[in-house]
C-alpha cells in the first residue's frame, strides 16, 4: 500500500473519529465541524491524487493502483459533497458531528475496501465501511429509522457472518487468505467451492443482488436520505470494486463456468429492481429499487468477464454510479428537508418552485436512465458492449430493454415536477442559506457530465488493470 | 507426573482445610475490632466453633424453593467451588506447583471470570426477587471490575515479560519486589480483588441490609456452604496471587537453600492480605451500586490505562 | 490421550451449542452457550494453544456471556420463548444445514485423526499480529473506536 494513500485514509478516519471529541471539548458550532471535516477531505483527496509516488509498505494486504486512485478520488469527492448536504440537512441536531464523523470513517473504510488484496483486509475494510453506517441509519431516532436500523443491522450482521464463514472454511482448507487461494482450489475441493458460495452471498447482501435485495429498499426508505445516499452510492460502488478484484483474480479458472451464474443474477436483479420500482408511490423507494436495478447492470459486466471491455464497464459504472445515485438521494434529501416531499404527489410542481434544484435532480435522473451526455449513458454503453463481445447478446438486449423500461419512472418523476400544478403550499423549512446547498449538487452534476464526455481516465485505468490481470 | 499429582492433592486439601479456621479467625478479628469477644462458647475461646458450624450445615435440611429453576439452582454453587479450586491449582506455593502453566496468571483471571456465574445463576434460579437483584448486581459488578483488573495485570505483565508465576517471581528476585515498580497497579489490583471476592465495601451481591442475603437467600445446608467455600478459597488464591505479583512470592532469605522456607514465606505474606480483607470489612461501609460502577469505570479504568504507560517506560528502563 | 480429549471436548462443545439454540429458556440457552465456549477453550488446550484457550474463556465466558445474560434478564424473557417458527422455513433451513453438514463431514473425514499439538503461547500469537498483520490489526482498533462512538451517540440520544 502506498504511503500517501495510507496517510489519506488515516487523516480521513482520524478527523472523523476526533470530530465528536473536539465537539465535546470545545463546543464547536456545526459550521466549524463541517469546515474541519472539509479540510480533512481536501487533504486526503490531495494525498490520494499524489499516491502514485512515494514508497509502499505492507503490500500483501492492500494495493494502490490506478483503479484505487481513480475510484478513491471519486468516492472522496462524492463523500465530501454528501457530508456538506448531510450537514446542511441535520445542522440543528445536537449530534451532527457524530454523524459527519461516522460518514468520514465509513468513507475511509470504502477507500480501504477498493484497495483490499486479500480476504483479511477485505473483511476488515468492509466492516470499517459498514460499522459507522449502523449508527447513521439509526440516526433520525424515529419509528421508521428504528425499523430500518434494526433491519440493516441484522442483514449486515448476516452478510458479514456468511462471508466470515466462507473465509474461515477457505483458510481451514488451504491455510491462506489470498484471493488466489480461493481460485486455485475452487474446483478441486468441494468445501472451497462452498466457501466461494458463502463469500459471494456476503457480497450479494452488500450489493443488493437478487436473492439478497429485499432489505435494501426498506432500509434506504426508512433512514434519512443523506445516509441512504452513502449506502447506495458510495458503499455499493466500493463493494463492486472489491468484488471485481476477487473475481478477476479468478479469471483463468472461472471464466465461462461462472459467467452464466453472474448473467442469471444480473438479469433477475435488474428486472426485479425495475419492475418493483415502477410499482412504488414514494420517491425514495423508486430510487431504492432503481439502485437494485443498477446493481444488476453492473453484474452484466461481471458476466462478460472474459473480455477486457468488461473491466471498463465495471469501472465506468461504479464511477458514474457513485455520483448519480448519491446525488439523486441527496436531492431527495433537500426536497424532503425544505418541502417535506416524500411521495409522487408531493413532487407535483416542485420543479417550478425550485428551478435550480429541480434541474439538477433532472440531470441525475437522466443520468440514471442513461441519457447522453451524462456518465450514466457511457457506462451503460460499455457494459452492454462487453456483454455483446462476450457472446451474451441476449443479456445485452435484456439490459437495453430494462433501461428503456426504467426511463418510464424517471420520466414520471420529471413529469410530476414540471407538468403538474404545485400541491404543497409553503416550505416546512426555509433556511436563509438555501442557495449554498445547490453548490455541492452542482459539483456532482459537473462531475457526471465531465465523466460522460472525457473518457480518458477511466478507460486508461481499466486498460492498466486489464493488462495486470492478463486480459 | 506423580509430583504434580501430589502437589495438586496438597493444594486442594490445603484449600479445603484452611477454610474453617479462616472463618473462625474472621469472626474473632471482626469481634475484637468491634470491641466484642466474637465466638466464645464452643471450646476454649470458641475455637471449635467451625466444627459446630460444619455439623450444623451438613445436617440442615436442603431446600429447593418452589418455582426455582432446579437444574441451575443445583449447579450454581459448583461454579464457585470448582472455579476457585482450579485457579488454586496453577498458583505455585513455594516449590509446590501442581500445574506449571505458561499463562498461569491469565488462567487465574479466566477462572475468576467464570466464578461470577455462581452468583449470577444462583440469583436467577432462586425465583426470589432479592436474589434476582443480587444476581444482576453481580453481573454488573463483574463488568465493572474485570477491565481495571485486566489492565492492572497487563501493566505488571509488561514489566515482568511473562504470564508465568515462576518467571515473575524469579524476575523479582533479580530486580526487587513488584510493588516498588508498580504501586498503582498494586492498589488497583487490591481494590479489584476485594470487589471480585465480594467483600465489603464491595459486597453488593450480598448486601444483607438491602437484599436479605442476596444471591444465597434461598440456599441452605451444604449448597450454602459451597458458596462460602468458594468465596474463602478465592480469598486465599487471590492473596497468593497478589503476593506473587507484588511481594516476591516465595522469595526471601534462605529460600533458595531450604525450599520449605519458600512455602512458609509465601503463605505468611498471603495471610496478611487475608487479614486485610477482614480489616476492610470491619472498617468500610458498603458502596452504593451506582457509586461502585462510577468509581470502577471513571476512576480506576482510566488510571489503570495511564499506568500502562508507566509500565512501558519502566520495562524499557529495566529491561 | 490428547486426541481423545480433543474429540471429547469438541463433541461437548457442539452438543452444548445445539442445546443453546434449541433451549426454550433463554437463560438456560445462555448457560449452554457458556459451556460450549468453555469446552471450546478446552479444545484449544488439547492442541497446545493454551493462550488462545484461556483468552477464549475470559472473553467469551467472562465478558460476552455475562453481557448477554445481563441484557436478557432486563428484558421480558417469556416473550422471546414464545416465538413460532413457520414449517416451510424450518424445512428449508433443515435441508440446507443437513447438506452443509454432510459436506463438512465428508471433508473432515479426510483429515480426521491428525491432531498435531503445537505449543503456542502469547508470543506465538503476538508476533504475526504485530508484524505481518499489523495494518489490519490497527484498522480493527479504529473499528472498535467507531463502535464506541456509535454506542455513546445512541445512548446519549435518549436524554
Amino acid at each position: 500500500m502506498n504511503v500517501n494513500f495510507l496517510a489519506a485514509i488515516m487523516i480521513l478516519a482520524l478527523t472523523g473519529a476526533f470530530l465528536p471529541v473536539i465537539n465535546r471539548l470545545f463546543r464547536i458550532s456545526g459550521i466549524m465541524g463541517a469546515l474541519i471535516s472539509s479540510v480533512g477531505y481536501v487533504i486526503s483527496a490531495f494525498l490520494v491524487l499524489i499516491s502514485d509516488s512515494g514508497r509502499s509498505l505492507l503490500n500483501s494486504f492492500f494495493t494502490t493502483d490506478d483503479v484505487t486512485r481513480l475510484i478513491g478520488f471519486l468516492i472522496l469527492v462524492a463523500s465530501w459533497m454528501t457530508m456538506l448536504v448531510v450537514y446542511w440537512v441535520t445542522q440543528r441536531d445536537k449530534f451532527v458531528n457524530e454523524l459527519i464523523g461516522s460518514l468520514m470513517i465509513a468513507t475511509a473504510g470504502a477507500l480501504l475496501l477498493i484497495s483490499a488484496e486479500n480476504f483479511v483486509s477485505l473483511v476488515i475494510a468492509m466492516e470499517l465501511m459498514t460499522m459507522p453506517t449502523y449508527l447513521m441509519v439509526l440516526f433520525a431516532f424515529d419509528e421508521r429509522s428504528f425499523e430500518a436500523g434494526v433491519k440493516y443491522f441484522f442483514n449486515g450482521a448476516l452478510a458479514v457472518g456468511t462471508m466470515l464463514f466462507g473465509i474461515s472454511l477457505l483458510y481451514g482448507m488451504t491455510g491462506e487468505f489470498s484471493f488466489a487461494a480461493l481460485v486455485q482450489n475452487l474446483f478441486k475441493d468441494p468445501l472451497v467451492a462452498l466457501a466461494g458460495v458463502f463469500i459471494l452471498a456476503g457480497f450479494g447482501f452488500k450489493l443488493t443482488a437478487f436473492p439478497f435485495h429485499f432489505w435494501g429498499p426498506d432500509v434506504y426508505d426508512g433512514t434519512c436520505p443523506g445516509v441512504a445516499a452513502l449506502l447506495t452510492g458510495i458503499s455499493k460502488s466500493a463493494a463492486f470494486i472489491a468484488l471485481m478484484r476477487v473475481v478477476y483474480e479468478a479469471l483463468p479458472v472461472i471464466s465461462g463456468k461462472f459467467a452464466f451464474i453472474f448473467a442469471l443474477i444480473a438479469a433477475v436483479t435488474m428486472t426485479v429492481g425495475n419492475l418493483l420500482a415502477l410499482a412504488q408511490k414514494r420517491v425514495s423507494r423508486i430510487l431504492a429499487y432503481s439502485s437494485v436495478a443498477h446493481a444488476g447492470y453492473t453484474l452484466i459486466a461481471f458476466a462478460a468477464l472474459s473480455v477486457p471491455v468488461s473491466i471498463t464497464g465495471i469501472l465506468y459504472h461504479s464511477a458514474a454510479y457513485v455520483f448519480m445515485k448519491t446525488a439523486a438521494f441527496l436531492s431527495f434529501a433537500v426536497f424532503l428537508y425544505v418541502w417535506g416531499a416524500r411521495t409522487m404527489d408531493d413532487y407535483k410542481g416542485l420543479g417550478k418552485r425550485e428551478p435550480l434544484l429541480g434541474a439538477l435532480f433532472l440531470i441525475f435522473l437522466f443520468s440514471l436512465a442513461g441519457v447522453p451526455p451524462m456518465a450514466g449513458f457511457i457506462s451503460k454503453v460499455f457494459v452492454f458492449t462487453a456483454a455483446v463481445d462476450a457472446g451474451m447478446t441476449w443479456l445485452a438486449l435484456l439490459g437495453l430493454l430494462n433501461s428503456a423500461f426504467s426511463v418510464a419512472y424517471y420520466i414520471w418523476i420529471a413529469k410530476q415536477m414540471y407538468l403538474e400544478e404545485p400541491v404543497i403550499e409553503s416550505p416546512i423549512n426555509n433556511p436563509f442559506d438555501k442557495k449554498f446547498i445547490v453548490i455541492p449538487l452542482a459539483v456532482m452534476a459537473v462531475f457526471l457530465v465531465v465523466l460522460g464526455i472525457w473518457l480518458g481516465p477511466v478507460v486508461d485505468a481499466s486498460t492498466v488493470y486489464a493488462s495486470k490481470v492478463g486480459l | 507426573m506423580t509430583e504434580n499429582f501430589l502437589s495438586l492433592l496438597f493444594i486442594v486439601v490445603l484449600m479445603l482445610v484452611a477454610v474453617p479456621p479462616i472463618t473462625y479467625l474472621e469472626r474473632k478479628v471482626l469481634g475484637h475490632m468491634q470491641q466484642r469477644p466474637g465466638p466464645m462458647v464452643v471450646g476454649p475461646h470458641g475455637i471449635l466453633q467451625p466444627i459446630a458450624d460444619a455439623v450444623k450445615l451438613i445436617f440442615k435440611e436442603d431446600v429447593v424453593p418452589k418455582g426455582a429453576d432446579k437444574f441451575l439452582f443445583i449447579i450454581a454453587p459448583s461454579f464457585s467451588v470448582f472455579a476457585a479450586l482450579l485457579a488454586a491449582s496453577v498458583v505455585p506455593i513455594g516449590f509446590i506447583n501442581a500445574v506449571p502453566m505458561k499463562s498461569g496468571l491469565l488462567f487465574v483471571m479466566a477462572m475468576s471470570a467464570i466464578s461470577i456465574y455462581a452468583l449470577f445463576l444462583a440469583g436467577y434460579s432462586s425465583n426470589d426477587k432479592y436474589s434476582f437483584l443480587a444476581g444482576m448486581r453481580a453481573a454488573a459488578q463483574v463488568l465493572g471490575f474485570e477491565l481495571p483488573m485486566g489492565f492492572a495485570l497487563m501493566a505488571v505483565v509488561i514489566l515482568f515479560g511473562s504470564f508465568d508465576f515462576n518467571e515473575i517471581i524469579k524476575w523479582q528476585q533479580q530486580h526487587g519486589w513488584g510493588i516498588l515498580y508498580q504501586p498503582i497497579a498494586f492498589l488497583i489490583f487490591l481494590v479489584m480483588m476485594i470487589a471480585e471476592i465480594n467483600r465489603p465495601p464491595f459486597d453488593l451481591p450480598e448486601g444483607e441490609s438491602e437484599l436479605v442475603g442476596g444471591f444465597h437467600t434461598e440456599y441452605s445446608g451444604m449448597r450454602f456452604a459451597a458458596f462460602f467455600f468458594g468465596e474463602y478459597i478465592n480469598i486465599i488464591v487471590l492473596s497468593l496471587v497478589i503476593t506473587a505479583l507484588f511481594f516476591g512470592g516465595w522469595s526471601g532469605p534462605f529460600a533458595e537453600k531450604f525450599p520449605i522456607l519458600g512455602v512458609i514465606y509465601h503463605l505468611l505474606k498471603a495471610s496478611f492480605f487475608i487479614f486485610l480483607a477482614f480489616w476492610l470489612r470491619a472498617t468500610f461501609p458498603r458502596y452504593r451500586f451506582d457509586q461502585m460502577l462510577s468509581i470502577m469505570w471513571k476512576v480506576f479504568l482510566p488510571l489503570s490505562i495511564l499506568n500502562l504507560l508507566i509500565a512501558a517506560g519502566e520495562a524499557l528502563l529495566v529491561g | 490421550m490428547k486426541e481423545i480429549l480433543f474429540y471429547l471436548f469438541g463433541v461437548i462443545s457442539a452438543v452444548l451449542a445445539l442445546l443453546s439454540v434449541t433451549s426454550k429458556n433463554v437463560i438456560k440457552g445462555g448457560v449452554a452457550l457458556l459451556g460450549s465456549f468453555i469446552s471450546l477453550g478446552a479444545v484449544y488446550f488439547t492442541v497446545g494453544a493454551e493462550f488462545v484457550g484461556i483468552i477464549q474463556v475470559i472473553v467469551y465466558g467472562g465478558a460476552i456471556i455475562v453481557l448477554y445474560l445481563f441484557a436478557l434478564l432486563t428484558m421480558d424473557v417469556k416473550k422471546i420463548a414464545e416465538e413460532k417458527v413457520r414449517g416451510s422455513s424450518a424445512a428449508a433451513g433443515a435441508f440446507l444445514s443437513i447438506l452443509l453438514m454432510i459436506l463438512l463431514l465428508l471433508e473432515a473425514s479426510k483429515i480426521a485423526g491428525k491432531v498435531k499439538p503445537a505449543v503456542s503461547g502469547a508470543k506465538e500469537l503476538a508476533l504475526p499480529l504485530f508484524f505481518k498483520y499489523l495494518l489490519p490489526f490497527e484498522i480493527v482498533s479504529i473499528l472498535l473506536l467507531v463502535a464506541t462512538i456509535g454506542a455513546v451517540a445512541i445512548a446519549r440520544r435518549e436524554e
